[in-house]
């Protein structure tokens, strides 16, 4: 009994320890939440100081504070006074302070919708119109006129912007907090000073799964390791001889394509603790190409090998291997299970061919199989230069495929050459073209089964195929839009004659959106539409067969033109019959995919993600690419051609006044300092000059403007002017140097002047374009990447064959893995709701592709 | 263990190439904050060359450390973000020539250190 009573008497005392435990967790939560709240209205108003607008009014306060004195020292409205007087002392106080002190009395001053407290110049206002007094309209204007303008600048400042900023701010504030709280900070610590000593060091690079980089980072870290590792901290070693020990084994080196490249290195302490600290060194490189990143088939690498889109995989170094093999394997119940892969050769010169690569590439199961072989080659313009092309790509293909239908197989065989072309971006960047065309010969077989041969169709025969094609690409922050056109001229056997033509529409959109922190919704959508008309006769594998399996137009692996109806719930290629027989004259499909990554590792730490700093500093690089693209286009206007044109005679001015000066110099030995000077302007502008001329792979713009500046520190002509005229020639008088500087200056005012109409605004809007595609890129590259993502994914298709082959409908769903260290693969089932004959109920797909084994 | 970490170096590469590809300019911003109070800023400027664009760049033919002056810092910070039309325009030419001058001995080293200091005040 005794005992019943103490467990009870216990488990009381327990529940009012619990509560008062919940109680104060609560209490302290909610203390916390609304120290952050505080936090983070203090911050916004501290950024909403570093609004342009906001700049604006304080210009202006030292106006309002006169304009509001002279109301109050009129003397005429002492019922006013009070109203003036707190509001002079707003606006002093507000001059006088700065941040958000300052911006707290520049608020009161204005009207701000449901605070009526405040509004201190509106109550100025009403009170001395009230007054009636005409000897006040002068100052009363005065008034209106700045509280206006105040007014207008103060709802104009970018408060949304504001707040976002100071989210992201308290967001690494409270992580630092929560995560590392007072124990191991290393804030304010001078470790060397403090007689540190360090712990252990670290290199992170996203990419250290790739062997070329885990060799470089080994290297690396086993270099410091040596240098510092339990030794005393100095900055000397673990921020500059550690960070050479890096940069020396180059962890961006040139790639086989142009592209942009990207280099931040960081080097952060941490968990400083019983007199130890450790090191971390950070690496984030990434190359862009500027306007592929624009092509659907680009975003599909992204999520799936991010290496290969920052330019990691292709990369021209030592301890990079010229060979690239990715395996893949796929399963579906007609073709079965299948494997293959793509090997490429690629060497750093593919002897004197005009080709970059050698391509073998397929997949082959029991039933079926679908190879090819290639020589690829590709051309890209530099990326600071103008010009309407970006890249060439062109290629040489055989190849041969079986496909079964379930009622007999298709086959064929051929050679190819394609040629194309990618505009650079078009529309203020929003928009760039490809453009290209192909010739095809070979034999298309069939081994009939018990498939039924349409009218003008024949089973077997050889043929030769013109192909040409274009695409309009479009990318933007969360989505790329792409539409292909191709039409294809066909005829049976060695006839210059049009058999067969198709017409090819095949549209995309892909769009992801990170919901929540780099759990990426992905959505794509793709819309293929086919029509063929034959006038003379058509290969049965030529007509239009659906299913699981893709066939494309074009053989090139970087334009995937669909050219057949995709339906994921009917295996191989089992959608084909029609009221004519088997293949379809005409189709369409649609196919849904949306995948949820569930699970992730961001590419980059989501500390930095969030940090607009960092940030910043990546999109400097394509900030300052886009400087140079603007130079160069401003190099293209016809002033700056002008000034060029004028440079030889300003060399032949300067040397004639070189020349005057150092005939007056003998004569006049007490003017040595002036003569110095003289003579340093006179050469330092030659030398500019000459270099301008030739310029020897120099940068003729930069060069230009340098010397026509009127920057002090520059070697400019307006020095010349100043120290051979004024100073020197107002002590000698000499009538040469004079005559001499005259036509330096002379040329000197005509080429600025011509500098000065060189259209900045266009050439900016220019640069800014071509490297839209870039921008976005890299936005996506740093915040919706992952390392990897595991994705839950549902799938819809609907397709229709025709004449009269019936509308087919596929819903499906499965899962999805993208692991860029390893492989990636999607495995689900889809059902086909409305199943003709022999299609099946529905299909396994299963699809695997492993990472490049040799990088 | 907790793994809050501070920056005490921050590292940017900016890539410079000349629109003819026969020269390169890598324009290195570094900002030490060794003590967590005081920050030093400071430019690695590094010129390649090559005869032909088929040419790989070999290593580059003159380097430049130079310590920003203090009272420059705020460009820095800013110029860390991307350089400008007119920084871009001064790195590529007075700066890489006076860099290429100094290695011929035409002009003192100093000289050329203060012309691609001189970058960051450019507009």
């Amino acid at each position: 009994m005794k005992s019943r009573f103490t467990l009870r008497r216990c488990a009381l005392a327990g529940e009012i320890f619990l509560l008062l435990a919940c109680g104060f967790q609560i209490c302290l939560a909610q203390t916390q939440r609304a120290i952050q709240k505080t936090e983070l209205g203090n911050l916004q108003n501290y950024y909403a100081t570093r609004d342009p607008h906001y700049a604006n009014i304080v210009t202006q306060l030292p106006n309002l504070q006169a304009a509001i004195s002279e109301l109050k020292n009129a003397g005429r409205g002492q019922s006013c006074i009070s109203t003036i007087d707190t509001a002079l002392r707003r606006t002093t106080s507000a001059i006088q302070s700065s941040e958000q002190p300052q911006y707290g009395n520049i608020r009161a001053l204005v009207f701000i919708p449901g605070e009526y407290d405040e509004n201190r110049l509106d109550k100025v206002l009403i009170c001395v119109n009230g007054l009636q007094d005409p000897s006040l309209a002068q100052s009363i204007a005065r008034l209106q006129t700045l509280t206006q303008q105040i007014q207008e600048e103060f709802d104009l400042i970018d408060l949304a912007q504001a707040r976002r900023q100071a989210k992201a701010a308290l967001d690494k504030v409270i992580e630092t907090d929560v995560a590392g709280g007072a124990a191991g900070s290393c804030t304010g610590i001078d470790l060397e000073q403090a007689g540190f000593t360090v712990r252990s060091i670290r290199i992170d690079d996203p990419f250290k799964f790739l062997p070329w980089v885990k060799t470089r980072q080994k290297r690396a870290a086993d270099q410091i390791t040596t240098l510092i590792k339990d030794k005393p901290f100095t900055y000397a070693d673990a921020a500059g001889k550690a960070l050479d020990i890096i940069e020396n084994e180059n962890f961006l080196p040139d790639t086989s394509e142009a592209r942009i490249k990207l280099r931040l290195e960081l080097v952060s302490v941490a968990n400083c603790l019983a007199g130890n600290v450790d090191l971390i060194y950070r690496i984030y490189s990434t190359q862009i190409m500027p306007v592929l990143s624009a092509r659907p088939e680009e975003r599909v690498k992204e999520r799936e090998t991010p290496q290969e889109p920052a330019g990691q995989a292709t990369v021209e170094t030592t301890g990079a291997s010229p060979f690239h093999f990715t395996p893949a394997a796929g399963y579906d119940s007609t073709d079965l299970l299948f494997g293959g892969g793509r090997f490429e050769f690629k060497p750093r010169k593919f002897w004197k061919l005009p080709f970059k690569s050698a391509v073998i590439k397929g997949e082959a199961s029991s039933r079926m199989h679908n190879v090819s072989a290639a020589l690829e080659g590709a051309y890209d313009s530099q990326v600071e230069t103008g010009g309407w092309l970006a890249h060439a790509e062109w290629l040489v293909n055989f190849a041969h495929y079986s496909l079964p239908t379930g009622a007999g197989d298709i086959r064929g065989g051929h050679m190819t050459a394609h040629f194309a072309g990618v505009t650079k971006p078009l529309l203020n960047g929003n928009v760039s073209l490809r453009f290209g065309a192909s010739l095809e010969g070979g034999n298309r077989q069939t081994e009939p089964g018990s498939l039924i041969l349409a009218p003008d169709t024949v089973p077997n025969a050889g043929f030769g195929t013109l192909k040409l094609y274009g695409a309009l690409d479009s990318r933007f922050r969360n989505h790329i839009f792409n539409a292909s056109y191709g039409l294809e001229l066909g005829a049976v056997g060695p006839a210059a004659r049009v058999d067969w033509h198709k017409h090819i529409l095949d549209a995309r959109h892909q769009f992801w959106y990170s919901l929540g922190n780099h759990h990426l919704l992905d959505v794509e959508s793709r819309f293929t539409l086919g029509r063929l008309s034959v006038p003379g006769r058509v290969p049965l594998p030529e007509r239009f067969f659906g299913g699981r399996n893709e066939e494309f137009l074009i053989a090139s692996d970087a334009w995937q033109i669909r050219a057949n109806p995709v339906i994921r719930a009917i295996p191989g290629n089992r959608f084909f019959q029609t009221t004519e027989g088997a293949g379809g004259r005409a189709f369409f499909s649609y196919n849904l995919t949306a995948a949820y990554g569930i699970w992730r590792k961001t590419l980059v730490p989501e500390e930095l993600t969030t940090d607009e700093d960092f940030k910043e500093e990546l999109e400097g690089s394509i900030t300052t690419v886009t400087s140079t693209l603007q130079n160069y286009y401003s190099s293209k206007d016809v002033h700056y051609t002008n000034v060029l044109s004028q440079l030889p005679a300003a060399q032949t001015a300067l040397q004639d006044l070189k020349n005057a000066v150092a005939a007056a110099q003998t004569s006049h030995p007490d003017q040595a300092d002036l003569f110095k000077a003289c003579t340093r302007a006179v050469s330092g502008g030659l030398r500019r000059i000459g270099s301008a001329i030739t310029p020897q792979g120099a940068e003729p713009y930069g060069l230009i403007a340098s010397v026509l500046s009127d920057d002090p520190d520059e070697i400019q002509l307006l020095k010349v002017n100043q120290t051979c005229e004024t100073d020197l020639n107002g002590v000698l008088h000499d009538a040469n140097i004079s005559a001499a500087t005259s036509r330096v200056e002379t040329l000197r005012k005509a080429m600025t002047a011509e500098f000065a109409q060189i259209d900045e605004d266009r050439a900016q809007k220019k640069a800014t374009a071509d490297m839209a595609f870039t921008r976005r890129t890299l936005n996506t590259l740093f915040n919706d990447v992952n390392i990897y993502a595991i994705s839950p994914v549902i799938v819809f298709d609907v397709a229709r064959v025709g004449p009269a082959g019936g509308t087919r409908y596929g819903p499906g769903a499965g899962i999805r893995f993208e692991l860029a260290t390893t492989a990636h693969f999607t495995l689900g089932y889809a059902w086909n709701v409305k199943q003709g004959p022999g299609e099946g109920r529905g299909n396994i797909f299963f699809a695997i592709g492993v990472r490049d084994l040799f990088h | 263990m907790a793994t809050t970490s501070n920056i005490i170096r921050l590292k940017v590469h900016f890539e410079l190439n000349t629109p003819n590809g026969l020269r390169r300019v890598i324009f290195g911003l570094s900002k030490d904050a060794t003590s967590g109070k005081t920050v030093l800023w400071t430019i690695d400027f590094q010129l390649f060359e090559r005869a032909k664009k088929s040419d790989p760049y070999g290593d580059a033919i003159v380097t430049l450390n130079v310590e920003v002056d203090k009272a420059l810092n705020s460009k820095a910070e800013k110029a860390a973000k991307g350089l400008t039309a007119g920084q871009s325009a001064h790195a590529l030419g007075p700066a890489a020539d006076d860099a290429k001058a100094a290695e011929d001995g035409e002009i003192d080293e100093e000289e050329a250190q203060t012309t691609v200091q001189n970058t960051l005040k450019k507009k």
